[in-house]
């Protein structure tokens, strides 16, 4: 069974959020997502399935890269134009809350030699 | 007698021997092996005691004058002519020539006519030559102690992931420190981390390069995540530390960094440091900042830049998790294509730390208290500034001779006392 991890997150929190992802996207062009939840075989089975549909989707346009050794994966979308980047995370948002789970999603920063 | 006292006598020893050498068999080798054999190209180190127009002509004479060293007083020059070659062979088989004479003066400048290290002569002989010349030009190996330590370790055993633009894994200090699996490129998606920048090549020949390294006998992985010009992102660098989690590398170095930094990236870091001891650049905006993944804390050494007077390098970034420094200015390595350069920045300090860490590990596989040893055996520096100097030093410069010292002596009581119990047995 899966626990559900905030169950009163009210409208405000939501509306909070969904800027907050706005934000991301337009600033990132590869981001990390991480589902929270305690039940680790559901979120790999939904890890697995986001996978499986981004690629279906976008193909060769995308990279899904599956951490194995800290929760999460890592999506390169650079060669997604803001609209479809937008679609990505509205299907991201989809599946956590239809699963209830917490969705975090990070921007990931440029780096550069010293 | 402590091992520090045993390191330098013995070393004191083989400098003595270094200057009879040079004397005699040196000469010998030049006539026998360059003159008479005639290769086709060879490249001479020249030592003078004062340049003026009329030494440059001369020299111009042997060959075409590629470079004249800031810090020390040699010239570089490219031999190619038969010219130049006849001439050398006056100045070396006959000195009483009316050519030799002609140019007295110029030649009474020089003290000393090397060959650079490219020269294939027997292997011994070769490394006691171009190693002598190198031990007076690397001025940062000698001030963290790293030869003094060589004479104990060479970093055997030990393997060095180096996160950067790629390495040139055939430059000839470097060709033997990597196997079969040289890496991955993460930014193709190849086997194939070749440096198309010079940065990691840079890196790579501070840690293990054969003559302008520390660690020489370590084994390399290069993890390529920053493009040509030196720009890449977190994706990639996660991607990397995964890959060193996986392939059982004891030593990671970073000589990069972002101001930002996703928790992402500090969660791998932290994931990491249990298995390996994770060094990065403490940035190169000289000003109050963190630089990440440096800045992480624990998890990661933090490393800054000081110069040739062990003076705080105005470029680096000064924060309270900084951990070390090394010399991080004009700092001579190897660029890909068998070339060399001296750069500056954090990023040249870092593999300082890695390398002599990995000196460390080779006699040592437990890493648990080897940061603490580092850090207790730093060189305390000293210079006035408006802020805690443990912002710009850390715990001060690194000292490999004084860590390998307090390992052995870690090392020696242990078998004391074992050798005690047995003895009650």
């Amino acid at each position: 069974m899966v626990e559900e991890v905030n169950p009163e997150k009210d409208e405000n929190e939501r509306k909070d959020e969904k800027e907050d992802l706005d934000s991301i996207i337009e600033n990132h062009e590869q981001i990390y997502i991480r589902l929270e939840s305690k039940d680790e075989l559901t979120t790999n089975e939904l890890y697995l399935k986001i996978h499986r549909d981004l690629l279906e989707k976008y193909d060769s346009q995308i990279e899904v890269y599956r951490l194995r050794t800290i929760d999460g994966m890592l999506l390169d979308y650079s060669r997604l134009s803001y609209e479809e980047r937008k679609q990505v995370s509205e299907y991201l948002t989809q599946i956590s809350e239809a699963e209830n789970l917490e969705l975090i999603v990070e921007g990931l920063n440029p780096i550069k030699y010293q | 007698m402590d091992l520090d006292k045993i390191v330098i006598k013995e070393f004191e020893k083989r400098k003595q021997k270094f200057k009879a050498f040079d004397k005699e068999q040196f000469r010998a080798q030049i006539i026998k092996r360059v003159i008479e054999d005639y290769h086709d190209n060879f490249d001479l180190l020249v030592r003078t005691r004062k340049v003026n127009r009329p030494l440059i002509k001369f020299l111009q004479k042997i060959g075409e004058i590629v470079y004249k060293y800031k810090h020390v007083p040699y010239i570089a020059i490219k031999t190619s002519d038969r010219e130049g070659r006849d001439l050398l062979k006056h100045f070396y088989e006959d000195k009483d020539s009316t050519l030799i004479k002609e140019y007295r003066n110029q030649i009474n400048l020089l003290s000393l006519i090397d060959v650079a290290s490219n020269y294939r002569i027997e292997p011994g002989e070769k490394t006691t030559v171009a190693k002598s010349v190198l031990e007076e030009e690397l001025w940062n190996l000698s001030m963290i102690g790293a030869y003094y330590a060589q004479r104990v370790s060479q970093g055997e055993g030990v393997n060095v992931a180096i996160i950067d633009t790629g390495v040139d894994y055939n430059h000839k200090e470097l060709k033997d420190n990597f196997g079969l699996n040289k890496g991955y490129d993460f930014v193709r998606g190849t086997k194939d981390p070749f440096d198309y920048n010079g940065h990691g090549t840079h890196v790579a020949g501070t840690i293990a390069g054969r003559n302008t390294g520390i660690a020489y006998k370590s084994r390399l992985f290069a993890l390529r995540i920053l493009d040509e010009n030196g720009f890449g992102s977190e994706f990639n660098l996660i991607k990397a530390l995964e890959y060193c989690i996986d392939n059982e590398i004891d030593l990671i170095n970073m000589s990069l960094g972002s101001q930002y930094a996703s928790t992402a990236l500090e969660e791998i870091c932290n994931l990491a440091s249990k298995k390996a001891i994770l060094v990065a650049a403490a940035g190169n905006e000289g000003k109050y900042l963190p630089e990440y993944p440096a800045a992480f804390g624990d998890s990661v050494i933090s490393v800054a830049a000081i110069n040739e007077n062990k003076q705080h390098s105005y470029f680096s970034n000064l924060h309270e998790t900084v951990d070390i420094c090394a010399p991080g200015e004009m700092i001579y390595s190897s660029i890909p294509n068998n070339k060399y350069d001296s750069y500056s920045g954090t990023s040249m300090a870092t593999p300082h730390i890695t390398g002599s860490l990995a000196l460390a590990l080779s006699i040592t596989k437990d890493p648990s208290f080897l940061e603490e040893i580092m850090k207790s055996s730093a060189e305390k520096l000293n210079q006035e500034f408006d802020f805690p100097k443990e912002y710009a030093f850390g715990f001060g410069l690194i000292r490999v001779d004084k860590i390998i010292g307090k390992i052995k002596n870690v090392a020696y009581k242990k078998h004391k006392r074992l050798f005690k119990k047995l003895m009650q047995l």
